[in-house]
């Protein structure tokens, strides 16, 4: 009975509020239909003619891509207009007689845009021929009416101010590949995207985004109205930390040499000069490059597009002495007035190793045999110190490892450790080895940009920094620069380095010094020459460099840093089979830090 | 679980069945359609395969109503955990399809937790409102009854899936309203509710609002959904009353519109059958509705009441925000029209959930002391 109740006053609740429940959801249903009448009766008319003449089409508006500045703002890159052709798929009647058509004119790759067209969307314009002459371009447009399908559009390219000096930095442009398209979605066939250099490294940033215009077009394909435009956002700029001037200089000095000279910012780790020999043109690139030139670039055997600042690795001859300084020092295995004999050899198990002064240095202690590079020094430092502390330093310094500079394809080279001995060769690491190693030989093997970053962090006092040479982005908003990132920090006691800054000093203005040629009169320069062996030649051999073919000539480095009392930029300067280092690299190093001077980087 | 009455089969809600004929007669044809290509005459498997479905939606229909739902409803919380459990390794291991992840591949067969959520949901929703008494309920009650919207609905907001969590939430809704509230909380709801929408949108920065927009809309193809609704409008408005014609949609044939077998489903049937074509959907879903309601009404039971209800509004907002959607008069998301749309976890959701409601109906003599 009491359940009776409740249903009944259930029922009679419930089904009310069902009656309430059904008219409200009709309300829903009604408004539906009643924007189905206002499309379907209403604006019939219009949506017909739209459907008829199929007139609604979508079109891309490129964003415009960011410009590069050198340090002192000049424009390095900007854009330029260039004109090219389009087709669009669905106003075509007859594709080859068209393709045919166009090919009397201009030579196209009907391969690659048939591959294009067939993949197009709905309308999309797909690009043709890139960079029209005008006279193509005259041709084209007097002709567009028997040319249905045809359009002819801006799309900028790159226009440098120096196409040569900075190539391996800016790097080049060219057109989307298939890998391209599959991982970034925002770009179709025929888009230009960045290849190398700070143009592939900041492509997100210097890209912007595209805007599109949903447009209703005429019969003839022509523009009537825009219904909706989502305008594009620009690419932000890039401000570069390298300066122009000194680029332009290194170009000049390294003529036909080949190698590559770096000057790192110690505190900041921005890149103020970062050039490679040879280098290549910009220009080629633009608006595409040619088969035939591309062909020429990858065949010439001076290899232009490697940048061998950062891709070349190399051992760095006496120039490693330097860290080994550091790690006797700070280890405490040497003070600097520690002496080793040098009598033109170290004699180690039943091998000799040599010192390439053959009668000897004497009692060296460290500030001599930086200056001088007696071999015999480091060779006992070496055995001192073992393999695992020196290959640990050598990690931390980021010898044999990436930098992580903002620019692609970065090597790394090698260090050697026990480790990486057993799983190269699947061998004991010999103590023989680490006397080698010692004198920056044997299986190092590193990058210009490595050792001039080791440079700038034993002189900051201890910060291995992130090299970079992007010092800002600008956007309408102002300029966001790149902050100086730690890997890691190594206490230097001032002691350490002024004991290492003296012997550095010393080998570029002492009677016996190797680096003589790169004294610079208006300030005192600190340096170390080093020299990589090419071909193992024995020590003691007397060779003259004229004499032997330039493959088989010696590497030439210099590193130094300057001012020597208080540095603030690291150097290393590298010239492929340039013979000893005291030779080439330190007589370059000295009129790069020369122009510094000039350009008031540093005074005493 | 399958002792059959003689009432039962007497309560068979044969005209139910009928109308979800119908209904998937209509979305078979359609997606028949869709499947054909103008440009080469040739015909994509779709069809095939939806009518593969509708038959595996039938038997599931079925079996949905062979079992007396209060055996669901007896376990509504061990479901509802199970649910829940799918819903969060759908997020772990799911896997990621046009920017979101909705799917778990179990041997070949993509689990979509969403969609099997939305049956958990309906007999969770019967348990928790069965109480049908006289007092409406304060705002204390509402938060109480909120608790087991929250779950599921941060679950799937987070694949991210708004489009459906906003589903889960606007059920639990109407089903409150069913149940009823005091006159002040609703007042007082619904005025913060409307207050805080604009407040909250004007404060967004643009950046942010555009990210809402992505949000609503995660699988935007390049050009965008702005590129959608207005070729949808386009094909829709060029059909006029009665209709290019079957197979004579040149907005969907050509390609026009994308996702025409899917999502966009309503403007083909809107170009090729005109206002006609479209108004006989619409008025298919009202009858439907209607009759999910009328099966409310008749019986006592309160769990079976709410029950039916939720099914109602479930289908009711799916075909309201996937229509409002073609039509331009709500954002794209990606909601499919029941029975119509094609996809399998669709079918199987609305199939099984009519099968609740048959359920229900086969067994309404039951009185509320039953339960």
């Amino acid at each position: 009975m009491l359940f009776r109740k409740l249903e009944d006053k259930i029922n009679l609740i419930y089904n009310k509020k069902s009656v309430v429940f059904f008219a409200f959801l009709l309300i829903g249903f009604f408004i539906i239909f009643l924007r189905l009448l206002y499309l379907q009766v209403i604006n019939y008319d219009k949506y017909k003619k739209i459907a008829d003449n199929n007139r609604i089409r979508v079109v891309r508006v490129k964003a415009d891509r960011g410009f590069i500045y050198d340090r002192n703002d000049n424009i390095i890159v900007k854009n330029k207009p260039s004109y090219n052709l389009y087709l669009v798929r669905e106003d075509i009647e007859d594709k080859n007689n068209l393709l045919n058509l166009i090919n009397q004119k201009i030579p196209i790759d009907r391969e690659l845009i048939e591959k294009r067209l067939k993949k197009a969307y709905y309308y999309q314009e797909v690009l043709a021929y890139r960079g029209l002459t005008f006279e193509e371009l005259s041709y084209f447009s007097e002709n567009i009416e028997d040319l249905q399908g045809v359009s002819i559009k801006l799309d900028p390219v790159r226009d440098y101010l120096d196409s040569t000096s900075m190539s391996h930095i800016i790097g080049y442009l060219g057109e989307t590949t298939e890998q391209d398209l599959k991982t970034k979605p925002n770009y179709f066939g025929g888009d230009l995207i960045g290849k190398t250099g700070v143009e592939y490294f900041y492509e997100d940033i210097l890209k912007g985004k595209d805007g599109k215009k949903f447009i209703e077009v005429d019969s003839l394909g022509q523009t009537i109205n825009t219904i909706e435009f989502q305008p594009p956002i620009n690419g932000k700029s890039l401000k570069l930390s390298v300066d122009y001037r000194l680029q332009k200089f290194a170009q000049k000095l390294f003529g036909n040499k080949r190698g590559s000279i770096v000057v790192e910012d110690v505190q900041t780790g921005e890149l103020i000069l970062l050039f490679s020999s040879p280098t290549y043109d910009l220009n080629d690139f633009v608006p595409y490059i040619t088969q035939e030139n591309w062909d020429k670039l990858i065949k010439d055997n001076k290899k232009p597009l490697l940048n061998r600042a950062i891709e070349s690795h190399y051992p760095p001859g006496s120039i490693f002495k330097i860290l080994m300084a550091l790690i006797g020092l700070k280890e405490k295995v040497i003070t600097p007035n520690t002496e080793f004999f040098c009598n033109g050899k170290l004699e180690f198990g039943n091998y000799e190793y040599k010192c390439w002064k053959t009668a000897g240095h004497g009692d060296v202690d460290l500030k001599k045999a930086i200056a001088e590079s007696c071999d015999v020094y480091f060779y006992n430092l070496g055995l001192q110190l073992g393999i695992d502390k020196i290959s640990e330093y050598a990690k931390r310094f980021k010898l044999g490892e990436y930098t992580n500079v903002d620019i692609p394809n970065e090597k790394s080279g090698i260090f050697p450790n026990r480790d990486w001995k057993k799983n190269a060769f699947n061998q004991i690491w010999f103590p023989g080895e680490t006397i080698i190693t010692s004198i920056g030989q044997g299986y190092i093997s590193v990058t210009p940009i490595q050792l001039v970053n080791m440079f700038a962090g034993i002189f900051n006092g201890g910060k291995i920094l992130k090299p970079h040479i992007v010092k800002s982005i600008i956007d309408d908003n102002g300029e966001t620069l790149t902050k100086t990132e730690i890997y890691d920090t190594i206490t230097i006691p001032e002691k350490i380095k002024k004991s290492i800054l003296e012997g550095m000093t010393e080998a570029v203005y002492g009677r016996h010094g190797t680096s003589y040629r790169a004294r610079v009169e208006s300030i005192s320069v600190a340096g170390k020459t080093g020299t990589a062996q090419v071909v193992s030649l024995k020590k003691t051999e007397k060779y003259d460099d004229d004499k032997i073919p330039e493959k088989y000539r010696d590497h030439s480095w210099f590193a130094a840093v300057f001012p020597a009392q208080q540095p603030q930029y690291a150097l290393i300067a590298m010239v492929e089979h340039g013979g000893s280092g005291s030779q080439s690299a330190a007589a370059l190093a000295g009129a790069i830090i020369n122009k510094m001077v000039d350009l008031n980087y540093v005074s005493d | 679980m399958f002792q059959i009455d003689k009432r039962q089969l007497k309560n068979f809600d044969v005209i139910l069945v009928l109308i979800i004929f119908l209904i998937n007669i209509c979305g078979i044809l359609a997606i028949y359609s869709a499947s054909y290509d103008m440009a080469d005459g040739t015909f994509d498997a779709y069809y095939k395969k939806q009518i593969l479905w509708f038959i595996i939606g039938i038997l599931t229909f079925l079996f949905f109503s062979a079992v007396s739902y209060k055996r669901w409803i007896e376990y509504a919380y061990v479901l509802y955990a199970l649910g829940i459990i799918l819903l969060i390794l759908v997020l772990i291991i799911g896997h990621v399809g046009m920017g979101a992840q909705r799917w778990i591949n179990i041997g070949g067969f993509r689990l979509q937790p969403s969609e099997t959520f939305k049956i958990i949901f309906v007999i969770i929703l019967a348990y928790n409102f069965r109480d049908l008494s006289e007092n409406n309920l304060t705002l204390i009650d509402i938060i109480k009854k909120s608790l087991i919207l929250f779950p599921p609905f941060l679950l799937i907001f987070l694949q991210p899936d708004l489009g459906t969590a906003v589903i889960f939430l606007a059920v639990w809704g109407m089903v409150l309203l069913y149940r009823g509230v005091t006159k002040w909380t609703f007042l007082i709801s619904l005025f913060t509710f409307v207050l805080s929408m604009p407040v909250l949108w004007f404060n967004l920065k643009e950046y942010q609002k555009n990210r809402v927009l992505t949000f609503l809309n995660p699988e935007r193809d390049p050009f965008g959904s702005g590129y959608h609704v207005i070729q949808s409008k386009v094909a829709i408005g060029s059909g006029g009353i009665f209709g290019k014609g079957f197979l004579q949609g040149t907005q969907t044939h050509l390609k026009f519109l994308p996702e025409r077998h899917t999502d966009f489903i309503f403007s083909l049937i809107n170009e090729e059958f005109g206002l006609i074509g479209g108004s006989i959907i619409l008025l298919l879903f009202i009858l439907l509705i209607y009759r999910i309601i009328q099966n409310a009404t008749e019986t006592s039971e309160p769990t079976a009441k709410i029950l039916c209800i939720a099914v109602a509004s479930v289908t009711f907002f799916q075909v309201f925000v996937n229509s409002a959607m073609t039509v331009s008069l709500m954002p794209v998301v990606g909601i499919p029209m029941p029975f119509i749309s094609y996809g399998g976890s669709s079918m199987l959701t609305f199939m099984a959930m009519m099968g609740l409601v048959n359920s229900a109906k086969m067994r309404k003599f039951n009185s509320p002391s039953e339960y």
